[in-house]
């Protein structure tokens, strides 16, 4: 049988389409004709050139950022047994994104197309990898997890598609086994493997080694909040609130309790509701019974602005610590990155979202820091849209995947696996991260920050008196109205972790600092007390 | 006591609230014998236009593709009212018009229809005003300088008391309309045979677009009562509560002005009793709001206040 018919059988019978190189490796082994190895020989000798052995010392042209560790050579070459050489071809290297584009998980696409844009946009103006220009393919899931698998699988059945980054979308959990099967890299920068106890650890454990996370897990989001919560606040007790239609399974619930244990705060109970749902009344009056000093709200930004809006007509909105531990009910507000961390919900609570607002998210996610790249390339490729924060995962989970076959200077999916485990700290979008054999994890505990919101750009009027950080001045819009860091919580496990970044935040006076000195004082030996009655 | 009372007020609102969208179900199906799946849609559209009409930020503040024009909320909800009109029209133009003279029980390209619109009025709307949720005054966020009263310890907003006496107010219109007006037994008389109705002289077409329209127009009075109770407006803010309300006029008598309000109490009761029971029972809503549908129309086909016809063979 000629060579392309015995390729085109082959693909029928497994309906696939099947890469060249893969069908003379299969041809040999099952001893169909020598043209099915002359098809590929080319390109096999190309991976064998002395030129592309030759190890290079330094960081290869085209992708910004560093290796920045020791041990890391730099691209030395395809190994002996790579199939596909990254310099075998001039094609666009291209990585597909499962993302949630349409439906009420919108925003997380709008952060994801800015933050990839301008990743993409950054390492093409470096010359790509290996030459090769970078791009990605936008698919939309929605929230559906049929459509998540649907994508992951035609991704992973083309030859084109080096890595997949998943961005949110559902359909991870339902496709980990075929994932498996496939050897495909995953980039997964808000899918939360690690909390469900999913996440790959080294040889053994439960996960898949094809998936590497980059979001923070949302059981230490919850653990770091309460933590704040008891430690900071000296709260006595939380309710948690969360979404049934979301969260069918009541995993966030899960995650309170075991969190609420762990800080030795009281669990007030749990309530759900409806991503639909117009009024909260009935779960409001059961908690307004237990008393809770915090509700955590697990939701999306539309119910937990409904949520503050209902409170604050009960009278119970949240005004400061005081009125907190007094004898009426005015509890304290922590929500979801998605909910509280999102800036469009005090655009949608009004009056009814209150500065002091809580969430947790990490320290690579203060992208207005000077000395984190994103915000510029944002400005640089004309992406208009203001970072609203998480904009730092996509572009270093796009890097890291481009940075791996830059290293492997090959596109099999084992040699990129095993490059992203090798690397070494990275950094590209804002902090330095790192992968290894035993960790898929890119974030420590260490890394977690307090998130507040402040509003119109303007502190509450309280006494002690506090004082915005400069970012209201410096880089957000005039009047800005939404999340900040609130620096004073994990000030020492931030400083553990990034000591330089730290230092930026303290001497430049970035972030809600709470000092006792007067507004303004900024640099070392900063007093930050627990005295502020906001946060 | 508190929860018993919290337990009736929240009924009555999300009753209502069901009842409103269901009301507009029922308006098109008296006259055509057709559910008009693009209802939740034109819901979408009307709650839209009232944004554009009054908000107030910069485009992009928000996430918003747009400037709005910074209207007083009352005067969104009137061009809300004259727009989602049009859309009504536009839908029966588009969805079934063209399908001509039709026996709805055997010919469904009309559900075909009536959905894909829907999705084209979801999908132009993300694309005018992008995805993001976005802000909606109530109609009245304060009554006597208050945000929330609480008879009996429970929360009652005004805006709940509006949305309860909208739905109260708008059945009971319908109800008079049908029972004592020329235009109300017209509606009937197409519902009923359009080509004898058409003998009688009655325009049975204009009577088919009026009935879309009054359905739009009442599609945004309901869209602007609730999108700011659904934390603000976004394409997908009314499919979930579309499919609720209209197993809430299926329930209680497709056609029946009366049993849309009975039919929207009666799964806000069952709904209600869930989350009094237990916090975490409001996981199995769709398992238990199927399952007393289905209960519904084994025993009553035709819905709580739906007519039997009987067909002479």
């Amino acid at each position: 049988m000629h060579g392309d018919r015995e390729r085109d059988f082959i693909e029928r019978q497994t309906d696939r389409e099947i890469s060249r190189r893969a069908f003379a490796r299969w041809a040999t082994k099952a001893g169909f004709s020598s043209f099915a190895l002359a098809s590929v020989m080319p390109s096999v000798l190309a991976a064998c050139s002395s030129e592309a052995a030759k190890a290079a010392k330094t960081t290869a042209p085209g992708i910004a950022g560093t290796t920045g560790t020791t041990g890391q050579a730099g691209p030395a070459g395809p190994a002996a047994d790579c199939e596909q050489p990254l310099k075998g071809s001039n094609d666009n290297l291209r990585f597909g994104v499962v993302g949630i584009f349409s439906g009420p998980g919108a925003f997380v696409g709008r952060i994801v197309e800015a933050s990839l844009n301008a990743a993409v946009a950054q390492i093409n103006k470096g010359g790509g990898v290996g030459g090769r220009k970078v791009e990605w393919i936008k698919k939309d899931a929605g929230v559906d997890p049929t459509a998540g698998v649907k994508i992951y699988n035609e991704f992973a059945s083309s030859p084109d598609v080096s890595a997949v980054l998943w961005a949110g979308a559902p359909g991870l959990d339902e496709s980990r086994e075929q994932i498996r099967k496939d050897g495909m890299p995953i980039m997964s920068f808000y899918n939360d493997q690690y909390s469900l106890g999913r996440l790959y650890e080294g040889p053994g454990t439960a996960g898949e080694r094809e998936i590497f996370q980059f979001v923070q897990p949302d059981i230490w989001a919850h653990e770091v909040a309460l933590r704040y919560a008891k430690e900071d606040r000296g709260y006595r007790s939380a309710a948690h609130m969360y979404d049934a239609i979301l969260d069918t399974n009541g995993i966030t619930k899960t995650w309170f309790e075991r969190a609420a244990e762990k800080v030795g705060i009281k669990n007030a109970g749990s309530e759900t509701f409806q991503l639909v749902d117009t009024e909260y009344g009935q779960q409001l009056q059961r908690l307004r019974s237990a008393r809770p000093d915090v509700v955590y709200i697990d939701g999306l930004s539309q119910n937990t602005a409904a949520i503050a809006q209902s409170l604050q007509a009960l009278g119970a909105e949240y005004r400061d610590r005081d009125a907190v531990l007094g004898p009426e009910w005015h509890p304290h507000i922590f929500g979801s990155p998605g909910g509280t961390g999102e800036r469009t919900w005090a655009d949608l609570a009004g009056d009814a979202a209150k500065s002091g607002t809580i969430t947790a998210w990490h320290a690579g996610g203060l992208i207005y820091l000077p000395e984190f790249s994103i915000r510029q390339w944002m400005k640089e490729f004309g992406i208009k849209e203001f970072p609203t924060g998480g904009e730092e995962l996509p572009a270093d989970g796009l890097y890291t995947a481009a940075r791996a076959i830059e290293d492997a200077q090959c596109l099999d999916r084992e040699a990129i696996i095993k490059a992203v485990e090798s690397g070494g700290r990275r950094k590209f979008a804002s902090v330095d991260y790192e992968f290894t054999e035993t960790s898929h994890l890119a974030r420590t505990i260490d890394d977690l920050i307090v998130v507040v919101l402040e509003k119109n750009a303007t502190p509450v009027s309280t006494d002690p008196p506090y004082a915005l950080g400069r970012e209201f001045k410096d880089v957000f819009p005039g009047g800005y109205t939404g999340p900040t860091h609130l620096v004073r919580p994990t000030l020492e496990a931030n400083t553990r972790r990034y000591p330089d970044v730290m230092k930026t935040v303290i001497e430049q006076g970035f972030g809600t600092q709470c000092t006792k000195n007067p507004a303004g004082k900024v640099g070392v030996g900063v007093t930050m007390t627990k005295d502020c009655k906001i946060h | 006591m508190t929860r018993f009372a919290q337990f009736l007020v929240s009924t009555a609102t999300t009753g209502s609230v069901l009842a409103l969208i269901a009301v507009g179900y029922n308006l098109v199906y008296s006259t055509t014998r057709v559910i008009n799946f693009a209802q939740a849609y034109v819901l979408v559209a009307a709650s839209y236009t009232a944004f554009y009409f009054s908000f107030t930020r910069p485009r992009g503040s928000t996430g918003a593709k747009v400037d709005g024009l910074g209207w007083p909320i009352g005067f969104a909800l009137i061009a809300a009212v004259v727009v989602s009109t049009i859309v009504g029209v536009i839908v029966y133009y588009l969805a079934l018009r063209p399908l001509g003279r039709f026996d709805p029980q055997t010919n469904i390209g009309w559900i075909l229809t009536t959905f894909s619109l829907g999705i084209l009025v979801d999908y132009s709307v993300r694309k005018i005003f992008g995805s993001d949720p976005q802000p909606l005054a109530p109609l009245v966020k304060e009554l006597f300088g208050r945000e929330g009263f609480q008879p009996a310890g429970a929360l009652l907003r005004p805006n709940d008391m509006l949305v309860i006496a909208s739905a109260i107010v708008i059945v009971l219109v319908l109800e008079v309309m049908y029972a004592r007006t020329m235009l109300g037994k017209a509606f009937k008389a197409v519902a009923q045979d359009p080509t004898t109705a058409g003998l009688m002289g009655i325009n049975s077409r204009q009577i088919i677009i009026l009935s879309f329209a009054f359905a739009g127009a009442i599609a945004a009075i309901g869209a602007v009562l609730l999108a700011p109770s659904l934390g603000g407006v976004r394409p997908d803010a009314f499919f979930l509560l579309g499919i609720q309300a209209f197993i809430a006029a299926t329930l209680g008598g497709l056609g029946s002005t009366q049993g849309a309000i009975v039919g929207g109490f009666a799964i806000a009761g069952v709904d209600k009793a869930l989350v009094a029971l237990s916090p975490t029972f409001s996981r199995y809503q769709g398992f238990v709001l199927f399952g007393l549908f289905a209960v519904v129309l084994i025993l009553r086909p035709t819905g709580l206040y739906g007519q039997r016809t009987v067909e002479k063979v």
